[in-house]
Formats: structure tokens, sequence, C-alpha cells
């Protein structure tokens, strides 16, 4: 064999190798994605009957002899526009995004240093302290909700969406810390020694090289900070009552909703305009925590 | 040369216990912000709960007479209540077997490297991030015994036969129940256990698929252990919070039909808010407790100490 | 809604521009003369001060918006700022517990469908003076008032209105199956036996619903079902009428009703109707007023009560009406201002009347002299001017009282009655339901 046919049978084996490794990745690719279709349909077939819904005509809505999943009249942008135009659902999204935003801060506010001081410190009674923390969940807001409105009103923020603030990091603070504490204790202890030996001190220690490597948690949780705030119903009915401080689900649940009448196409098209977006931006943040973050601990 | 010695070790000795005081120090007040937030805002509040439980007061006398454990015995002789924690053990028990399983399944999916990733990502995650209070009124107009699409469709496809009163009857409100809860929840096991999984050092995993360890070996030998803490306390966190949650069925069924859906949550607003007596609905939301508390307690200390190994 | 808060230019205002707008106002009123208040001399005191009215998201969202005005323009009239929040009215009864357990909140709150005066009236404003007043005034409180805002001889709110639930008919079938114009409970479930085969079943709920809570005590309460003594203090349930109103509902239902009304909550029946289906339906009229513009043909074809007004049973005509009435705080900052705002707004019936389209009944007889505004002129709803004559409320014959409004919210009706329905013993049911309610009544003893 000359140098020209080895050359010639190598690239076809290197070609051969190739197609082999990518139709074993259609395969996989395939596999994942039916693996994928049932989940999918559960997940969103609700959705998407919601979705549908924001664009039908109130009678289409209630004909009960046509396929709920598609139209019979003509779609309509007309609950869209009487959200903005009929309601405070601008406020509403307002509150929503400002509440979740300064809760999430809050969270972290008090759940990274607590986080950390529970993964790392070994400090006595921090676990009975850190599973106290925790113990706070298993009281339920339905309970909890009168007492603390003595607390809330001491500080003269009922009936604002700053109530609000003062009261959801009751559950996101919880979850959030021991989520926290869960990836500080992932971090190899090395690095941080080493910027200690280094001379930065505990709190440069901690923000230089423990932070940045623990993004994907910090991350997580101020996610879930996020939709934990969106969640809440109880908390916002018994201390906000003013439409303009409503946060989108208490908003939308009581102007929309007039015992009899549902105003069930403006319902739905408000409950997409918030829970959509947070979707986006939880598949943005869920990749940028897979895609290798932690390949940055390992220096 | 003794003397020596005896000094440095002395010096070494001082600065050992500043070193630890001062990292006691740092540790303590880096935790003092959180304790201090829940003492304030859930303990005071919860220890004021247990009072109420304890006492006979009602929406418009809260600070009543002590009246030791009478709240609960006269709970514990309420059928309702006790078909209400029978209710409330089950559901989430059942929810929760299904939300792991789903959630788990969907997280080994999502992790792999498909094209129109994110753009599935965000549909699946839809179910967790709508508000509850509009999901499960959309859920209820899915199951309405007139217009229901669930029936629609399934009846055409040759599913299900008749037309089903899924709210209404109490073999099926249960399940209705139970299905609304897991919808909400498994996407958010899902996340969890991919979060979890990103902290697993790909080095680890490339090592073990060297040494020609399987998918399943790797995954139960490296992975699992590794997010186990993470995935537990996930876990703890969903089941504590189905427990106490009043909405799905607050919003579908109101605990009926014939209370089969009645919930502790609801069974303690029903009395406690909507009937104005507090105390004994203090005494029903507080009816788990006493078993919840030292349950969680152990089990969070078992984790700590399997860390720590 | 945003429609309560307008400026000039009909733009919504904020809360903050709403506030300086009535500041404004008030100021600029001060300045010239004042309009004269017919209803007695607004205390010079109150002028500068802010009062906070809670009140429910109304099933008539016009009223809303002409309470709201109505509230700014006393509120400018009189020198105060007034604001107006409305929740629905499911979640009234958390709101008001956690008002007063922060000792914060509103000025005047209301109270409607769940009433709990009892419970909390050792916190709330005695205004039995208002109330002899306007009584005076209005030819008298009908019996009802008093059950809902008195204890021990004192008022303690204000009663708004009630809304009645009549039996909404449809007359093309009515006539179509040769059925004569009903007046009793047994025509009805005539009507229903006839029309369920041909797909126009009847519906009332047997549910934990309001509507269910309120229907089947009308049906109750004709065959001679009593709550509780005329105290309140004894249960009374237990008895022949109660196994016969019993047997009778069951027929009805299985004669009649299809088994979706087990999972019905307050909307749907509105919905049974609305989409044609029921041949009889008992509820608000809202279950209507939706439709009067977006089905006409439907709307025309639907009548508000019946003959002899409630359907009659054995012992009469029995209307299960939900109240509503108006609280003051002990802890407001505010209460001259509050009381005076109820005792204007209290006589102001017209008002009630005309703006919420006939909606809000009132509780004071000389209002009943037709024709009443708003009633009086259309004839769909001139038979609910008599409506007084057939008003009841939960816990006849005694007053609302914590325990029977335990009862209600814990919806022991409905749940014997499904019991009874879906094929358990008679006896075996109504022991249940006794045994719930006998245990609720022992606990509100000591």
């Amino acid at each position: 064999m000359n140098g020209v046919e080895a050359l010639g049978r190598r690239a076809a084996l290197l070609e051969e190798g190739a197609r082999r490794a990518q139709a074993r990745a259609l395969r996989r690719y395939v596999l994942v994605y039916l693996g994928l279709v049932p989940f999918l349909f559960i997940a969103v077939f609700p959705v998407f009957w919601m979705a549908i819904t924001a664009f039908k005509t109130d009678a289409d809505l209630v004909n009960p002899r046509v396929f709920p999943f598609w139209f019979h009249q003509h779609p309509t942008l007309g609950h869209f526009t009487y959200l903005f135009q009929h309601t405070y659902y601008g406020d509403w999204i307002v509150n929503t995004m400002l509440i979740a935003a300064c809760v999430s801060l809050v969270t972290l506010l008090l759940g990274v240093p607590g986080g950390y001081a529970l993964a790392r410190l070994g400090l006595p009674g921090a676990e009975n302290m850190g599973i106290a923390i925790f113990l706070g969940y298993l009281i339920p807001p339905i309970l909890l909700f009168i007492p603390l409105s003595r607390v809330v009103a001491l500080t003269h923020l009922i009936d604002t969406r700053w109530a609000l603030v003062l009261v959801y990091p009751t559950f996101t603070v919880p979850y959030c810390t021991w989520l926290l504490s869960g990836f500080f204790k992932t971090v190899p202890p090395e690095i941080e020694e080493a910027a200690l030996v280094d001379g930065c001190g505990r709190v440069g220690a901690l923000v230089r090289t423990v932070l940045p490597v623990s993004l994907a948690g910090i991350l997580t949780a101020v996610i879930f900070a996020f939709t934990l705030t969106m969640q809440d119903f109880l908390y916002s009915l018994v201390y906000v009552s003013v439409s303009d401080q409503k946060p989108v689900p208490l908003g939308v649940a009581t102007d929309l909703i007039r015992g009899d009448v549902y105003f069930w196409g403006s319902l739905m098209a408000g409950a997409l305009l918030v829970g959509v977006p947070v979707a986006i931006l939880y598949s943005f943040f869920l990749d940028q925590f897979i895609s290798g973050i932690t390949s940055a601990a390992v220096k | 040369m003794a003397d020596a010695e005896l000094a440095v070790g002395r010096r070494v000795g001082v600065r050992h216990r500043a070193f630890t005081r001062e990292r006691l120090v740092f540790g303590y007040s880096l935790l003092v912000p959180a304790i201090l937030y829940m003492a304030l805002l859930v303990g005071v509040p919860f220890f004021f709960s247990l009072y109420l439980a304890l006492s006979d007061a009602s929406v418009g006398n809260q600070v009543a007479q002590y009246v030791g454990l009478r709240n609960f015995i006269a709970i514990f002789q309420d059928s309702t209540v006790r078909l209400a924690l029978r209710n409330t053990i089950v559901f989430t028990v059942i929810a929760g077997i299904f939300k792991i399983v789903l959630g788990t399944l969907m997280a080994f999916l999502l992790v792999q490297e498909i094209p129109g990733k994110k753009f599935i990502r965000s549909l699946v995650v839809l179910p967790w991030t709508l508000p509850v209070a509009i999901s499960a009124l959309a859920w209820k107009w899915m199951f309405d015994p007139q217009f229901s699409a669930i029936n629609y469709v399934a009846t055409r496809l040759h599913l299900i036969h008749g037309w089903p009163n899924w709210l209404g009857e109490p073999g099926l409100a249960p399940a209705a129940v139970i299905a609304v809860n897991v919808w909400r929840g498994f996407p958010f096991a899902a996340i969890v256990l991919m979060a979890g999984m990103s902290a697993v050092p790909p080095e680890l995993l490339d090592a073990a698929k060297v040494d020609g360890a399987t998918f399943f070996l790797r995954y139960q030998h490296i992975v699992i252990p590794l997010i186990a803490p993470i995935l537990f306390v996930g876990l703890l966190f969903d089941t504590v919070f189905t427990l106490s949650d009043i909405s799905i069925v607050y919003l579908l069924t109101m605990g009926g039909p014939e209370n089969f859906t009645e919930i502790l949550p609801t069974r303690a607003f029903e009395i406690g808010i909507q009937a104005g007596a507090l105390g004994r609905g203090a005494a029903i939301a507080l009816v788990l407790f006493p078993i919840l508390v030292p349950v969680v307690y152990f089990l969070l200390r078992n984790l700590r100490r399997r860390e720590a190994l | 809604m945003a429609q309560q808060a307008k400026d000039g230019c009909g733009r919504r205002l904020t809360r903050r521009q709403f506030l300086t707008a009535a500041g404004a106002g008030a100021a600029g009123a001060a300045a010239l003369k004042l309009a004269p208040w017919e209803a007695g001399a607004a205390p010079a005191q109150i002028r500068g001060t802010s009062l906070r009215i809670l009140t429910w998201s109304h099933f008539v969202p016009a009223y809303d918006t002409a309470f709201d005005k109505y509230a700014a323009d006393w509120g400018q009239k009189n020198g105060v700022t007034v604001r107006v929040d409305h929740i629905p009215i499911d979640q009234l009864p958390a709101r008001i517990a956690s008002e007063l357990a922060a000792g914060a909140g509103h000025d005047i709150f209301q109270m409607n469908g769940q009433i709990q005066t009892t419970l909390y009236y050792k916190n709330m404003v005695d205004v039995s003076d208002i109330c002899d007043r306007l009584g005076k005034q209005g030819g008298g409180w009908i019996p009802m008032a008093k059950n809902v805002a008195v204890v021990g001889g004192h008022w303690y709110a204000l009663p708004e209105f009630y809304i009645p639930q009549p039996v909404l008919w449809r007359t093309d079938l009515f006539k179509e199956y040769g059925l004569k114009v009903p007046s009793t409970w047994d025509d009805l479930r005539a009507a229903a036996k006839v029309g369920k085969p041909k797909s126009h079943a009847a519906g009332m709920a047997i549910s934990h619903c309001n509507d269910a809570n309120h229907n089947w005590r009308a049906v109750f309460y004709a065959f001679g079902v009593k709550e509780a003594d005329p105290t309140g203090k004894e249960p009374a349930w237990d008895s022949k009428e109660l196994r016969e109103a019993m047997r009778w509902s069951k027929a009805l239902w299985s004669e009649g009703m299809t088994s979706e009304v087990f999972s019905w909550d307050n909307v749907s029946d509105n919905r049974y109707l609305d989409s044609g289906v029921a041949i009889w339906i008992h509820d608000a009229i809202s279950a209507i007023r939706s439709i009067q513009d977006s089905n006409p043909t439907l709307y025309n074809n639907v009548n508000i009560a019946i003959d002899g007004l409630e359907p009659r049973g054995p012992a009469g005509r029995f209307a299960v009406v939900d109240p509503t009435i108006l609280g003051i705080w002990k802890f407001s900052k505010n209460q001259a201002a509050a009381k005076a705002f109820l005792e204007e707004y209290g006589g102001d019936v017209k008002f009630s009347l005309v703006e919420s389209k006939g909606y809000n009944m009132p509780y004071l007889k000389k209002w009943y002299t037709k024709p009443m505004p708003s009633l009086g002129d259309d004839p769909k709803v001139k038979l609910l001017q008599d409506w007084d004559k057939v008003a009841y409320v939960f816990g006849y014959p005694g007053p609302a009282t914590a325990a029977a409004s335990e009862v209600l919210s814990t919806f022991v009706l409905p749940d014997m009655l499904a019991r009874y329905c879906r094929g358990e013993d008679l006896e075996s049911a109504i022991k249940w339901g006794m045994g719930q309610i006998k245990s609720i009544y022992a606990k509100y003893k000591s």
C-alpha cells in the first residue's frame, strides 16, 4: 500500500467513524425526544388550553358542542386589551416583578450568609439552628397569617406591596438557605483556604472564591424565590386590599371574578402574560448552571 | 531548647484559639440575620398560634382563655377532621411518588444535549411558573361537568366511557386534586434534580466512563449520592409544602364532594376563619405538627451526619 | 376595578393621584360654600380626616363603580378622604379576621353571606342610634334585619341590603311542555321531571358552595324544618319534617336533576341556565343579567320568581336570602366619619336599588311601596317588590348565630343531602348530619 492509498484509507475510516457517531447521536436525540413527548403533553396541554381561551370569544368558550382546543369563532385580542384598559393589570405586573425582585434580594441577603455559615463554619448548635429555620415551614400559612397580621400592622405596611416583601421571605428563606448550604458544601474547601492564605480575609474569601463557583446555586435560589413569590395567594389576600398594590395572582382572581361571572379570557391572558416570561427566564438560567459552570471551580 | 518549643507551642495555641473564636464570631454573625428574621416573623407568630390552639379563641376574641388540650380532643372527635387527616396524608404520599418518578425521568431527559433544549425546558416548566390561583381555575374549567375539555377529547379518543364528573364523584375528585398537584409539582422536582446534577463534577463522570462504568452504574454510584442531599431537601420541602397548601383543593372542590377531598388546611380554614372558631382551627392546622417536627428534625440531622462523613 | 377612580379626562388614577385630588377637592370645597347636607349635620371634626371602606366585589360591576363614586362624592362634600377597596365575597372572612388581629385596616367593613356579628360584636361600634333613626325614617326594619345585626338588644352593624335568590324558569319550555305557571315546590319538581329526559333538567347545587346552602334551606324551611329554637341556642333540625324534606329533595334530584350538581360551585347553575339547558334554577338574578345583552332571546324566555314569589311547601313560602351588613371597627380612628357615612348611605336606599338594577333589596319597610325604584319599571323583576314578605336568613327561626354560621360554613346540609342522594340510608345520613350539628352547637354553649 503506498502513502496516498494509506491516507485515503484513513480518511475513509474517519469519515465512517464520524457518520457512525452522527447516527448514534441522532438515535439518542430521537430517543430523548420520544421520551419527552409524554411529559411535554402533560405539562403543556392545559397551558395550551389556557392560551386558546385567552384568545377565544366568550360565546365560543361556553359552547359545549365544539372542540374546546381550537377556535370556532374568530380569535380576539379583546381579553388582553380588557386587561390593560379596564383593570389595574399594568400595576399588578409592576408590583409582582418588584416584589419578586426584592424578595429574591432579601432571600439572598439572608440565605447566602446563613447557608454558608451552616455549610462551612462548623458552628456548634448551627445544625439545630439550621433545622429550626426549616421548621418554619411546618406551620401552615392559613394559621400563621393571623398572628403575622399584627407584626405586619406594626410596620404600617398593610395594604401596600411592601407588606408582601416583608412576609414572603418567610417561605423563601428556609428552603433557599438549605439549598445554598447544599451548594456551598460541594465547593472544595481548598480554593477557599488558598484565598485565605493569600491574605483575603474571611469575607473576601467568601466573595471571591465561593460565590462565583456557587452561581448555579444562587441562581437556583433566586428562581425559586421568584416562583414562590408568584404562587402566593393567601398572604396577598389578607395584607393587600388596595387594587393598585396587588400582585398579579391576587389582582386577577379578585377583579376578574365577580362571584358568578368569571372573565375566563382575561384570566387566562393575565396568567400567561406573567407565567410565560418567567418560564422563558427559567430555561435560560437552567442552561447557565448546567453547561459547565463548575468547570470554573477547578483551576 | 525546651523553652523555645514551649514558647512556640503556646503562641500557636493562642493563635489557634483566636482563629477559632474569630471563626465563630464570623459564623454566627452570618447566621444571625436569617435567624432573627425567622424568629420575628415565624417564631413569634408560631408561638402565638400554639397558644391559639390551646385556647378558646375566636376571630372576634383572639386572646381568650387557656383551655389546655380541649380543642385537640374536640377535633379528633370530629369525623370530618379524621377524614381530612387521612386525605392529607394519602394525597401527599401519592402525589409525592408521582412527582419524584416523573421529575426524575424528566430531569434525565432534560440534561441531555439536544437541539431545542432551551425551548423544551421553558415549555415543561410552565406548570410550575404559572400562578397556582389561575392554573387551578383553568383545571376546574377543564373538569367542569358540562364543558370539560378533558372529557370531550377523551370520549372521542375512546379513552373513557360516559362523561365522568371529575370533581363531583367521591372516587374521582381525589384523583383530580392529586393530578393537579402532580402537574404543578413535577417540573419543580425536575429542576431540583437538574440543578443538583450540575453540581456533579464532570471529571468524576468522565473518569468513571473511562473506567468502563455504564450509564446506570455511573448514575447510581456517583450522581445519586452526590445529589442526594439536594434532592432530599427538595423532596422534604415539597412534601411539607403540599401538606400545608390550601389553594388547589380550595379552588377545585372546596373540600367536596361530601368531604372526600377535605384536607387539614381546608378544614382548618373552614372552622378557624369562616366559622370563626380560631382555637379549634389552629388545633386542626397543627395536628400534624407533633409528628412532623421530630421527623423533620431527625431526618435533617441524619442528613448532616451523613454529609459530615 | 379601574373605573372606580378616574380623573376628569377619564384616565385611571393611581391611588396617590386619587388621594391628592380628593384632598384638593376638600380644601377647595372648604373655600367655597359647601352644599347643604340633608340627612343631618356632619360633625365638623371629621373634616380633613380619611375613611377606608372594605366591601365585596359586587356581582353587578356597575354598582361598585357607582358606590365608589358615591363614597367619593360624600367625602368631598364633608372634607373626608374616602377610599373603597373591593375583594371577592368568599375572602371577606379571612380579611376581616386578619384586620382584627392586626388592629388595623379599614374603618367600615362589610359582612356578606357569612354573617359573623355574634363573633365580632365586641369589637364593633354600637350603632343603635343610627339604626333607630333610620328605622323610624324608613317605616321600620323588616324582622330579618335584627337577626343579622342585633346582639343583646344593640345594633352592631347597619344592614345594607340582601340578595334574593328566586326561581329562574324558562317560560318557553314550560309552555312547550304544557306546564302551568309554577307556584309550589311540587310544581317545580314536576317540571324538572318532564324536562330531564328532554335534556332540560333543573339544577340546584348539592355541594360545598354557598348556593347549595341557601337553595336547600329554602326547600327545607318550606317543609317546616327549623334550624334552631328562636333564641338560637338549641339545634332543632331533627324532626319529622326533616325526614319529609330529605325524602322529597332526593326525589327531586333523582327525577329532575343530574349528578353534575354534586360538583357545582356558585357559578355552575348560572352556566347551566345561560347555556340553554336548565328548565329552572334557583339563584340570584345575576344569572340572567349577564345574558341580558349577549343572548336576548334566552333572556326573554326566563322569568324571575313565580306565582306567589317563592315556591310553597307544606309549611309555607320561605326565601332564604344572602344578607350584607356594614360594621365599624372599634379600633377605627375615625368612628365619627364612619357613622356619618353609614347614616347617609343607609338612608339612601334609592341609590342602592337603582344602581344595582334591582339586585340590592332593602331592609326598610317604607321602600317596599310600589312602584319601587328600578324594580317597579322592569316587568321582569317586578315580583321582587314583595320579597320582604318571604325573606328569611339562615339560622331560622333563631338569629344568625355563630353556631348556625358554622353549620353553614361547613356545608352540613348539602353533605347530608348528598349522602342520602347517593344511596346512604336516610336515618344514617341524618344521624351523621345531626352529629355534626349537635357537636357544633355544643361547642358554643360554653
